[in-house]
């Protein structure tokens, strides 16, 4: 078995990298940005238990709450599916991180925008969408591609819900081979370009929106 | 908007329909979910992505005289047994010990095959133990959640022989043979099956083996009905046959 027959034993499972990564991103934005939003428009007691949540969720770790979701769940009589249970572990605790990645964005918004805003006669939620959401999600950037890697990095976990994922791959690879060595170099090589493609992606984005000078005062 | 709007619905409800159709449970009867980890040859291992191994060609047998068909799910092997505890799976099979930890939280078939546990070391460090008078002067690694930890506690821990603190735990036999490779552990517990396939690609030796204490059987979850049906096709199936099987991935 050459090297370019490991790689291609392992790009099996590189689907279900990219599609657990995909999914559990989407819903940490969904996650992160929802806390943040509803942490500037609701009062004290809404912005207590959102911290309160984002707390929890930051301090437990991943492989508890997944085990928690895909075999405690069914305990009590609800059947969680491999995949939502990957999202609703990893996409929540990273969504809990966003959470405070989008307060420090939020944060860095110029208050004097706010101030001329709201004397413009913008209600609050005009101008949350309109003058601090758009700065606060090109501030947000790095942040959110580190949320992103640290994603990536954790998929693996799936494997232990029964996703064949490439690291599943690797491990049953090497159990029938014994070439450990080579075959998770390989394994880090898949993991580098699909976090090229995934950097490719954000940096896409970013392009299409950036604002020449904006955030470089 | 109304383009985002549609996007963004759309978006979810794609990305819900994977989640909750993904992976799912199949609706049919015929069809059963099965929990395995192919990292236990030669009782189950993949090959060219297909799944092959003792414990397959056992159930297959059992399939095929029954008319049903096998959904296998790959976890690792703390995945494997909590889908059996938590009725993911109908039935697991990977060269699973049966002991009595596993039985308060599972049932078990009939033991199919009797297996030994050898303590292998790289042949160059020549470690030949006659006796387990000198085992605590060894580092020995062992796979997380296997039988073995709990051999220990409960028959080598009171007689003195070795503590469960002493062992060095990996997530699979993989990681604890590479680091038997690297010169960080001395001694590793394999199944005896598995150590007879891994003899073959690795320089070592069986250093001691423990014969006699441990039986492999089918795991079910708590109740399964689907049980004594597979007990009654093992009885079926007699013991010269299912000792063709075992030899024909033994040998």
């Amino acid at each position: 078995m050459t090297f370019v027959d490991i790689l291609l034993t392992l790009l099996r499972g590189a689907g279900y990298t990219f599609l657990i990564t995909v999914c559990c991103a989407a819903t940490a934005l969904v996650a992160g940005l929802g806390i943040a939003i509803a942490r500037e428009l609701g009062g004290a007691w809404l912005s207590a238990v959102l911290s309160a949540w984002v707390y929890v969720f930051r301090g437990v770790p991943m492989l508890v709450l997944l085990f928690i979701v895909f075999f405690g769940l069914p305990g009590i009589g609800i059947d969680v599916p491999p995949l939502l249970a990957m999202m609703l572990s990893l996409g929540l605790i990273s969504g809990a991180y966003l959470a405070e990645v989008f307060r420090g964005a939020f944060a860095e918004v110029n208050p004097n925008e706010v101030l001329a805003a709201q004397s413009m006669g913008f209600t609050r939620l005009e101008t949350l969408r309109l003058v601090k959401v758009p700065q606060m999600a090109r501030f947000a950037v790095p942040g959110m591609v580190n949320e992103l890697t640290t994603i990536l990095k954790f998929s693996p976990f799936a494997y232990t819900v029964g996703i064949p994922e490439i690291t599943k791959q690797a491990m049953a690879l090497t159990a029938t081979t014994m070439r450990g060595i080579e075959i998770y170099a390989a394994l880090g090589l898949i993991y580098f370009a699909i976090y090229r493609l995934l950097l490719g992606g954000v940096r896409l984005i970013d392009k299409r929106y950036s604002i020449p000078g904006f955030a470089q005062e | 908007m109304m383009r985002r709007r549609n996007f963004l619905a759309s978006l979810a409800l794609g990305l819900s329909l994977i989640a909750v159709g993904g992976c799912g449970k199949q609706g049919t009867s015929k069809v059963i979910n099965v929990a395995v980890t192919p990292a236990s040859p030669p009782n189950l291992f993949e090959e060219n992505g297909q799944t092959k191994g003792l414990d397959y060609d056992l159930f297959d047998g059992y399939c095929k005289a029954r008319g049903c068909t096998m959904n296998i799910t790959s976890y690792d092997w703390q995945g494997m047994l909590g889908a059996v505890i938590g009725h993911k799976a109908d039935v697991a099979f990977s060269g699973i010990s049966i002991t009595e930890p596993r039985k308060q939280v599972m049932d078990f078939s009939k033991p199919y095959m009797a297996n030994d546990w050898d303590l292998v070391s790289m042949k160059s460090r020549n470690i030949k133990l006659a006796n387990l008078d000198t085992l605590k002067n060894y580092s020995i690694g062992v796979a997380r959640g296997t039988a073995y930890v709990e051999f220990i506690k409960t028959q080598l821990e009171p007689k003195g022989i070795y503590t469960v603190d002493q062992l060095k735990l990996y997530p699979t036999n993989n990681e604890a043979l590479t680091d038997l490779q690297n010169g960080q552990v001395d001694l590793v517990f394999l199944d005896g099956t598995v150590a007879s396939v891994y003899r073959k690609k690795l320089p070592m030796q069986d250093s001691y083996v423990f014969k006699g204490i441990d039986h492999l059987g089918f795991a079910f979850p708590k109740g399964s009905t689907l049980r004594p049906d597979f007990d009654k096709y093992l009885d079926e199936l007699g013991p010269e046959k299912r000792q063709a099987i075992i030899d024909k991935w033994m040998k």
